[in-house]
């Protein structure tokens, strides 16, 4: 049993993340698709359907949290999708394509280039955990006016240092390009 | 005692979030400082051996009076660093620290060179320095060969005995441009500016404004 506040919050950041990721995707879909393309894993002629389903999965699931429906499979969908994510980036990793943007940042439709990097991996991996901690069932207690405070606060340092840690990830990035040549 | 927990708690996630801003905002001024600094590297000159060539080996006797090669493909594997420092030069003398943990972290085999002056001279500064455990040319036929007009100046031969880069070091950054040109196969620093403006023209060109 996990406090209802904690399961709250996750749900609301997940929402947020879900929805803001989403619609990301849809306001820049042209670079979005060529980020997808660049992961070569699926055939360029399946390219637009995937982007549809991939933002439309996001959406959904970023509402059905917003909802509450988070503890259960919802939130289970959320690690997996992050997990295959994860995967997908750790398979061009392999390969050595670290030089394509991830397609992940939140920068609008100026789409901020965010290379691949095990950091990438270990992050959705971190966030897929958090969503598995929103499947134990939470305990029932009335929240008050100062759990919602603490819960919007929490949200907004989240997200600070989200945006934070990819801004980090992105410098790391900029300066393992001095070091190595690309191909 | 409640309220006082609860004031102290909101207070404290004031200040989570202010440290956080203050974190982003860190990030991205080392991420803007990224963006317009450009790299600092060693002037070149134009005379002198090109980068690119091959060195041809030559002999050449340390203080300690025992023959040591430079140019040419080395036996061990690896690449050559020569610095030419001088005891009347203050940079050479801030430099050469760098230059020995710079040989240690890249694995380089670190000659330094100098001439003129009297031998009893250089043989105080080694002292001083702590560096006799390099060979220390004194040999003003090696720097000739080199062109070396100006001090500290610092060649890098790779270890297929191709001249890799060469040029004025004032900084630390500058000895560690030529092996990053080494690494990254770009000669110069005027060579990288110059890529990285075509770059951007070709990208310029590429967008349908």
């Amino acid at each position: 049993m996990i406090d209802p506040l904690l399961s709250r919050t996750i749900s609301a950041a997940f929402a947020l993340l879900l929805l803001l990721a989403a619609w990301h995707k849809v306001a820049a879909r042209d670079s979005f698709t060529v980020a997808l393309g660049e992961y070569r894993l699926l055939p360029a002629a399946l390219l637009p359907l995937a982007v549809v389903l991939i933002a439309g999965l996001e959406a959904g699931l970023g509402l059905a949290w917003l909802a509450g429906y988070g503890p259960g499979i919802v939130a289970s969908l959320t690690a997996a999708l992050l997990a295959a994510y994860a995967a997908a980036i750790a398979i061009n990793l392999w390969r050595g394509r670290v030089h394509i943007s991830c397609g992940c940042g939140f920068g609008g439709a100026t789409a901020e280039h965010q290379p691949l990097s095990w950091w990438l991996v270990a992050r959705n991996l971190l966030l897929g955990a958090v969503a598995v901690v929103a499947t134990v069932p939470a305990a029932s207690r009335d929240l008050g006016a100062y759990d919602w405070l603490t819960m919007t606060l929490a949200l907004v340092a989240a997200g600070v240092l989200y945006s934070g840690v990819s801004q980090l990830l992105r410098n790391g990035a900029a300066l393992a390009s001095w070091r190595h040549p690309r191909d | 005692m409640t309220d006082a927990l609860l004031v102290s708690n909101a207070l404290l996630w004031c200040v989570v979030i202010v440290l956080a801003l203050v974190v982003l905002a860190l990030a991205r001024q080392v991420g803007v400082l990224h963006e317009r600094v450009a790299p600092a590297g060693a002037l070149m000159p134009t005379t002198g051996p090109k980068v690119g060539e091959h060195t041809q080996p030559a002999t050449y006797r340390d203080l300690g009076g025992t023959e040591i090669s430079v140019g040419g493909p080395s036996a061990d594997g690896r690449a050559t660093l020569v610095l030419w420092v001088s005891p009347t030069c203050p940079v050479c003398k801030a430099l050469v620290p760098t230059a020995l943990s710079m040989a240690q972290a890249d694995r380089l085999r670190l000659v330094f060179a100098s001439d003129g002056d009297k031998l009893e001279q250089h043989q105080a500064y080694v002292r001083d320095l702590r560096i006799d455990g390099y060979p220390y040319v004194v040999s003003q036929a090696f720097g000739i060969s080199h062109a070396v007009s100006k001090l500290p100046f610092a060649v890098l031969i790779g270890a297929d005995g191709v001249l890799k880069s060469k040029g004025l070091v004032n900084t630390r950054e500058h000895l560690e441009s030529l092996v990053e040109s080494m690494q990254s196969g770009i000669r110069s620093l005027q060579d990288f500016v110059g890529m990285a403006d075509r770059q951007d023209d070709a990208s310029l060109r590429g967008q349908p404004s």
